[in-house]
C-alpha cells in the first residue's frame, strides 16, 4: 500500500502497523503466559514465584531439583527413547504408504478415483474415537497391546498425509513428466528420478509436520501403552502425583523436556512447516 | 462370434446386444491391464483401511447392539437397549449439553478471533514473520503439556491468574474445581490452542486477495471497513468455509485436554461425549455402551460434515 502523503512520518498506514504491532505484541505476550510459566516453574520451586512476579531474589531460588526428580522418578529417558522410536517409525510408514498412495491416486485417471479420493478424505472427519475402541480390541486380539507396535499398525494409512502428497503431486509441472514419457522412462523411474527430487522440500515439510504430530500423540497411546517403561513422554507428564497433590517441579521439568525437541523443530523449519500445511488448505 | 480387440468401443463398430456384452465383460480386463500398477498401489492402503478403519467401525456398530461382558468373555445380544440406558443417561444429557456449549462458544468466537488475528498481523510489516510463530506455538505443543501448563497457571494457590486477578481484589478462584468455570476453562484452552492453525490459514488466504480489486476498492473511495466487507471476506470464502468446517470437528474430537486438567469436571461440568466414552469403555469397561456412544456420534458428525459440505458447495458456485 502506497502512502498517499508521503511528508508526514506518523501518517495513517503507518499509524496503523504500530497499532497493529502493539496489540498483537501484547496479545502474543499473553498467549504464551502459560509456556513462559511453565519454564519458570520447572526452575523455581513453587512457593517463590510470587516473589519472581514481583522481580525478586530471581537467580537465588533457582534449582534444578525439578529436573533431578524426574530422572529418578520415571524412566525418562526410557519413555524419550520410546517417543522417538514411535515418532520416527510412524512418519516413515506413514510418509511411504502416502506417497505410494496419493501417486496412484493423481497419476492416472480412471473411473471411481474420485471416489477414492473422497472416501480418503471422509476417514479424516470420522472421529478417531469411533475407531480406536474396535482397534483396541484388534491390537488386542493380536497381541500387541503395550507393543510399540501395536500403536504404529492401525494408523499407518494417514488420510492426512496422504491429501497433502496429493497436492504435492498435484503441484508438479505436467510438462517435465510428458518429456520422460516421451524418452521412454518407466513408471517407477518417472516417480522416484523425476517426481521424488522435485517434491523433496515439500516431503520434508510433511515429515516434520507428521514427526512433530506424532510426538505429541496422546489419545491412541494412552490406550494401547500402559507400563511405565514403554510409555511415550505426553504420557508420562500425569505421572507425578503424590497422594492426589500434583508436585509441580518435575511436572514442569518433564513438560519443558516434552516441549523441547517438537519446539525446536519447528523454529528450525517455521516457514516450510507452516506454508505446507497452509497452502496446500487454501488451494485445495 | 469375432474376437473382440480390447480398446475397440461398442459405439464405434455398431454391435448387436449379444457383441455389447461381451464387450463390457472384456472392459473389466481392460481395465485391469490398463490400470495395473495405480490398482497394485492403492492395495496396501486399502487393506489397512479395511482392517483398521471400515471393520472396526461395522464392529463397533454391531457391539453396540450387544452387551459384552469383558471378564467373561459372553456376548448377548441386547437389541437397543445399549441406546436406550445412553439416551436416559442423565450424565450423557449433561454430556451433550457441554458439547454443544463448548462448540459454539469455541467455533464463533474463534473463527472471528483468528481472522482480526490474521488481518493485524498482516498490517505489521516486518513483524509478521515472528508473530505467525508465535501465535502457533500452542499448537506443537502436545495436549497433554498445554493441559498442565494451564492447570499450573490456574492454580488457587501458586497461580499466576490468581495472583493478577487479587492484585485488583479479587479472590482466588478454584477455575477448574468449579462447576461454573471448568467448561468455560475448557472453552478457553481450546481457542488457545486453535488460533495458531487457524490464523496461519487465514493469513494464506490473505494473501491470495487480488491487488488489482484493492486497488480499484480504494480508488473508487471505500473506507476500510468497505474494503473488508465487499472484497476481503469475499475472497476469502473458500478459506473461512474450510476453517469453520475443520474447528467444528476438530470440537467434537476434544479429549485430551479434558482427561488432562479435570477428568469429566466437577460433577461431570466438563464431561463430552467423547470423553464419556472412553470413560465407559476403560474406567466401566461397558463396551456396549461405549460403542453405542461412538456410534450416535459417528452419525451426527456425519449427518453434520454433509449438511456443511453441500452448503459449501451450493456457496461455490
Amino acid at each position: 500500500m502506497n502512502a498517499v502523503c508521503r511528508k508526514k512520518y506518523f501518517n495513517s498506514d503507518r499509524v496503523i502497523k504500530i497499532t497493529s504491532f502493539l496489540i498483537m505484541a501484547v496479545f502474543t505476550l499473553i498467549m504464551l503466559v502459560p509456556v513462559v510459566f511453565m519454564v519458570l516453574y520447572s526452575f523455581f520451586p513453587t512457593a517463590d514465584v510470587n516473589t519472581v512476579m514481583e522481580g525478586a531474589n530471581i537467580f537465588k531460588s533457582a534449582s534444578l531439583e525439578g529436573y533431578r526428580d524426574v530422572f529418578r522418578q520415571t524412566p525418562f529417558l526410557k519413555m524419550a527413547y520410546n517417543s522417538l522410536w514411535l515418532s520416527v517409525v510412524q512418519t516413515l510408514l506413514q510418509l511411504i504408504m502416502a506417497f505410494f498412495t496419493a501417486y496412484a491416486i493423481t497419476r492416472w485417471k480412471y473411473p471411481k478415483r474420485d471416489l477414492i479420493f473422497k472416501f480418503i478424505i471422509a476417514t479424516m472427519i470420522i472421529p478417531t474415537v469411533a475407531v480406536m475402541i474396535p482397534n483396541y480390541i484388534i491390537i488386542n486380539k493380536m497381541g500387541l497391546v503395550g507393543n510399540k507396535w501395536g500403536v504404529v499398525l492401525p494408523f499407518i494409512a494417514s488420510g492426512y498425509a496422504i491429501f497433502l502428497m496429493r497436492q504435492f503431486f498435484k503441484s508438479m509441472p505436467e510438462s517435465i513428466v510428458e518429456a520422460a514419457m516421451i524418452d521412454g522412462c518407466s513408471e517407477f523411474q518417472i516417480l522416484f528420478k523425476i517426481y521424488l527430487p522435485m517434491m523433496l522440500p515439500a516431503i520434508a515439510a510433511l515429515t516434520i509436520i507428521l514427526f512433530v504430530g506424532h510426538w505429541n500423540d496422546y489419545q491412541w497411546p494412552l490406550m494401547v501403552l500402559s507400563k511405565p517403561e514403554s510409555m511415550t513422554l505426553p504420557l508420562a507428564l500425569v505421572r507425578f502425583e503424590n497422594e492426589g497433590i500434583i508436585e509441580w517441579m518435575p511436572t514442569a521439568a518433564a513438560c519443558v523436556m516434552t516441549m523441547l525437541l517438537p519446539l525446536i523443530l519447528f523454529l528450525i523449519t517455521q516457514k516450510a512447516f507452516v506454508e505446507t500445511f497452509a497452502d496446500s488448505a487454501v488451494k485445495g | 462370434m469375432e474376437k473382440v480387440n480390447e480398446l475397440q468401443l461398442p459405439f464405434n463398430r455398431g454391435l448387436n446386444e449379444e457383441e455389447t456384452r461381451a464387450c463390457r465383460t472384456s472392459t473389466v480386463k481392460t481395465f485391469f491391464r490398463k490400470f495395473w500398477l495405480p490398482t497394485l498401489m492403492l492395495v496396501p492402503a486399502g487393506v489397512f483401511y479395511m482392517m483398521f478403519f471400515v471393520y472396526p467401525t461395522l464392529h463397533s456398530f454391531y457391539l453396540s447392539f450387544n452387551d459384552w461382558n469383558i471378564l467373561t468373555g459372553a456376548i448377548s445380544f441386547e437389541g437397543l437397549s445399549n441406546y436406550k440406558e445412553v439416551l436416559s443417561d442423565p450424565v450423557f444429557h449433561q454430556s451433550v449439553r457441554n458439547m454443544i456449549v463448548y462448540i459454539i462458544f469455541t467455533t464463533i468466537p474463534l473463527i472471528a478471533l483468528s481472522l482480526i488475528i490474521a488481518i493485524l498481523i498482516e498490517n505489521c510489516g516486518p513483524a509478521k514473520g515472528i508473530l505467525r510463530t508465535a501465535i502457533y506455538i500452542p499448537v506443537i505443543i502436545s495436549m497433554s503439556v498445554s493441559g498442565m501448563m494451564w492447570q499450573f497457571i490456574l492454580s488457587p494457590t501458586t497461580g499466576i491468574v490468581n495472583q493478577v486477578l487479587s492484585m485488583f481484589g479479587v479472590e482466588p478462584i478454584s477455575w477448574l474445581t468449579d462447576t461454573r468455570t471448568a467448561l468455560g476453562v475448557i472453552i478457553v484452552v481450546g481457542i488457545w490452542r486453535g488460533l495458531g492453525t487457524n490464523v496461519v490459514l487465514f493469513i494464506a488466504g490473505l494473501k491470495g486477495i487480488s491487488k488489482e480489486q484493492l486497488e480499484a476498492a480504494k480508488i473508487d473511495g471505500a473506507n476500510r471497513l468497505q474494503i473488508f466487507r465487499y472484497v476481503t471476506f469475499p475472497s476469502i470464502s473458500y478459506v473461512t468455509s474450510f476453517v469453520t468446517i475443520t474447528t467444528i470437528i476438530s470440537c467434537f474430537q476434544i479429549f485430551t485436554t479434558i482427561q488432562v486438567m479435570t477428568m469429566g469436571g466437577p460433577n461431570n461440568a466438563t464431561n463430552m461425549p467423547v470423553f464419556q466414552l472412553w470413560q465407559e469403555a476403560f474406567q466401566f469397561f461397558d463396551m456396549g455402551r461405549a460403542t453405542s456412544i461412538s456410534t450416535m456420534m459417528f452419525i451426527a458428525i456425519l449427518i453434520l460434515s454433509m449438511i456443511i459440505m453441500r452448503r459449501m458447495e451450493k456457496a461455490n458456485d
